[in-house]
């Protein structure tokens, strides 16, 4: 009838035989090998004595003796189907987007990079003396930890920096010594109002009322998380464009611009190499990483002009597997290193000369403010363990804001808190702005206009993901609530105002989710599913996506 | 063949269950949960170490959990190792809450290479011994104990719970090769205890 066994054919069904799993024919083709073969039957005696084993062992499990009554408890608690009202269904909410091509997906949970180098999502800052306004949100406020083994699914989107108001740049001042041989960059087919397929954007600067730059990624290894490429950007009256060639393997997740024209765009190159990207001209060109710490990966650059800024780098894992990082500074095309006091830096806003505030996280998980000044660091405030601050945004030299959370849980991001720390040009003080309840996070648009967010989580067992279910509007200490862009936004990322526009158009940068419906065959995952970055605005008092 | 057309009108009945549950029909949840309860309750007694209450406490939200995702079920697979999994998936939740360990629940030492013995396991055999299929049953029930609760849970969803491999790659959400894996480490790891009793037994003649 068939063909006769081999011992590795036999060897892959003896277990299933020896638990009574096969058919009649794979039974009787088992046996007729076994019968000749003194290896296999014993292999199958293994496997007859363990099914055995287990038998015996079956004898102590008590019988099930609460069935009826775990019944009775289970239906009380059984939430009527189309009435959770508390976790919006993604699927639902389709209906009530507005109806537009979506990108191809992606999972939303990727896992930590594979290169050497853990790239935490950063934050933002904004440097005063040029009115340059940033914004930046990581895609999750998951808990950064000092064990990053605990932190097996890394969010990787990093929405980057935002940028409103000229600066008096002096191009090619930061190129750096060697530039290499460098891609032409050519314009690519603009695709309107939405991103190129697949690409989600991970950095984004504004320069002008109407025109910004970006980098963005392309990732389909949902398993590594690692891009197939990267890319710079060009965003203008609703149009995108890539420029330039993507570059392959390369994470591009942070920029930076000192003006419309000129600007850098950071990464690494999945060796764990760093890798930045001198724009110039609507072009750009590889340029070599200060040579102060050869190592690291460039993390995020705050330029304060042309010719003086600050860069972030993690360092090498090092025996604890952690990442730390380390602080540059740029000046008149050198670098030094400057001690900070920090295990990990999150933000760092230039106010003068020469003088910046840095924020991070310690090792213990509190945070600290950290005054940079003639090349020496001092803590100026160091927060409770337990929290984060993890982002800057100055709007004047007197008038600084740090902006993080309060974890009461580990890696549940709907039970935090705002904390929020103002800078009045004396001394920093923490600050209650009295958010409408259920607020988590506090991000500014202006001096005098913020934005808060609750979030909602996506699982009534599972917190670590959450969408956003509300978001207020402060103007003149009055809250009001906005309606949301999508309802299934993972974050928002407000780019902030510039100082002299206090009432144009506001963008923002958010995150949202779109279900699969194979993603999740079990009850942890059901809503959880795939996250997408758009650039929003804001006019009128509405979010919409194309700003019009 | 009566036996597989049996079998596939069982399967069918489940499913039409799920698509049921799914609309929101609590009793068809109760159809499932009749028989599914008690397998749950066996699963879960090994996995959480007979605390009954915490056994209790795991099957309402597993059944909730089911009750949810039943909407997101695909009838492709068994429903019983979609039942499973959300076990199975609750069941590391449970373990990662207590230990705050993202390896999970692996014992210390579950992933340390075992030695090959230096001869060949089946020369340690009599014939009369594994014609049986009674090796040392006491030595093995004591290997059983002491493979980490991953390779085990491999062993017990075959045996105790009528799993194929592909089954069990679906209720532990790994790939084939990685369930297959761990029963290729548990049959070493039951053979070095039966070597290791064989060569105990030779010592004490």
């Amino acid at each position: 009838v068939s063909a006769e066994m081999t011992c590795a054919d036999c060897a892959d069904l003896l277990l299933e035989y020896a638990a009574g799993q096969l058919s009649a024919l794979e039974r009787e083709r088992v046996e007729r090998h076994v019968a000749t073969c003194y290896r296999c039957r014993y292999e199958l005696a293994i496997w007859k004595t363990t099914s055995a084993a287990f038998e015996q062992e079956q004898l102590p499990i008590p019988p099930d003796t609460h069935a009826e009554a775990g019944w009775s408890r289970l239906a009380d608690r059984l939430p009527a189907r189309g009435r959770r009202a508390s976790v919006p269904l993604i699927r639902d909410l389709i209906g009530e987007v507005p109806r537009m091509k979506r990108p191809d997906l992606r999972t939303i949970e990727l896992n930590s990079a594979p290169n050497d180098v853990v790239r935490y999502p950063h934050s933002p800052r904004y440097s005063t003396d040029h009115q340059r306004l940033q914004s930046s949100r990581h895609t999750s406020t998951r808990r950064w930890s000092p064990a990053p083994s605990a932190v097996a699914a890394l969010l990787v989107v990093v929405l980057g920096a935002g940028l409103f108001g000229m600066l008096s740049a002096r191009r090619g001042s930061l190129q750096g010594p060697a530039a290499r041989n460098s891609p032409t960059a050519s314009v690519q087919p603009v695709i309107k109002g939405i991103l190129p397929p697949g690409v989600e954007v991970t950095a984004f600067v504004r320069t002008s009322a109407d025109e910004g730059w970006a980098t963005g990624v392309v990732i389909t290894n949902t398993l590594t998380g690692w891009p197939d490429k990267s890319m710079i950007l060009h965003y203008t009256s609703g149009h995108w464009e890539q420029v330039g060639d993507a570059q392959p393997s390369t994470y591009l997740d942070s920029l930076e611009m000192a003006s419309g024209a000129e600007g850098w765009a950071l990464g690494s190159d999945g060796q764990g190499h760093g890798v930045m990207l001198h724009i110039t001209g609507g072009t750009w060109q590889h340029t070599s990483l200060p040579a102060a710490i050869p190592q690291g990966a460039p993390l995020f650059l705050r330029m304060r002009t042309a010719d003086e800024g600050w860069l972030v780098m993690s360092n090498p894992k090092g025996a604890t597997g952690v990442a730390s990082t380390s602080l540059l500074r740029y000046s008149n095309g050198k670098w030094s290193l400057v001690q900070v006091p920090l295990f990990y830096i999150t933000d760092v806003a230039p106010v003068a000369t020469g003088e910046a505030w840095a924020v991070g996280r310690n090792r213990d998980n509190s945070s600290s403010l950290v005054h940079v000044k003639a090349g020496t660091a001092s803590v100026t405030l160091t927060t409770s363990r337990g929290t984060d601050l993890d982002r800057l945004r100055a709007f004047a030299s007197a008038d600084v804001w740090a902006e993080g959370t309060q974890h009461p849980v580990d890696n549940d991001d709907i039970h935090n808190t705002p904390l929020l720390y103002h800078y009045d040009g004396s001394g920093w003080q923490p600050t209650d702005l009295h958010a409408p309840s259920g607020a988590q996070q506090i991000q500014f648009a202006a001096t005098g206009e913020a934005w808060a967010f609750a979030s909602v989580s996506l699982s009534s067992t599972d917190h670590s993901n959450s969408v956003i279910q509300s978001i207020y509007h402060s103007h003149a200490n009055q809250w009001e609530a906005v309606s949301l862009p999508y309802r299934d936004l993972m974050s928002l990322s407000i780019i902030a105002r510039a100082a002299g526009d206090p009432t144009g158009d506001l963008w923002a940068i958010g995150m949202y989710l779109v279900s699969t419906p194979t993603t999740s065959t079990n009850g942890e995952t059901t809503y959880a599913g795939i996250g997408h970055t758009v650039l929003l605005h804001y006019t009128n008092g509405t979010w919409t996506e194309y700003g019009r | 063949m009566a036996e597989m057309a049996e079998m596939a009108e069982m399967a069918d009945d489940e499913r039409t269950l799920l698509v049921r549950i799914a609309s929101g029909d609590e009793e068809a949840l109760h159809t499932l949960y009749t028989p599914y309860r008690p397998r749950i309750w066996r699963y879960l007694w090994r996995r959480l170490d007979g605390n009954s209450a915490a056994i209790e406490d795991a099957l309402q939200e597993i059944w909730l959990a089911i009750w949810r995702a039943a909407p997101g079920y695909r009838p492709q697979g068994q429903v019983a190792a979609w039942v499973f999994q959300i076990a199975h998936h609750h069941v590391c939740h449970i373990w990662r809450d207590r230990q705050r360990r993202p390896e999970g629940y692996l014992a210390p030492g579950a992933l340390d290479p075992i030695e090959e013995t230096s001869q060949p396991a089946y020369a340690l055999l009599t014939e009369e011994s594994h014609e049986d299929g009674v090796l040392d049953r006491l030595a093995f029930a004591d290997a059983l104990r002491r493979l980490s609760s991953q390779h085990r849970e491999v062993l017990e969803l075959v045996f105790h719970h009528g799993f194929s491999l592909a089954e069990v790659a679906q209720v532990l959400d790994i790939p084939l090769g990685t369930v297959k894996s761990r029963v290729s480490y548990a049959r070493r790891a039951l053979v070095k205890a039966l070597a290791d009793a064989t060569s105990l037994e030779e010592t004490k003649l």
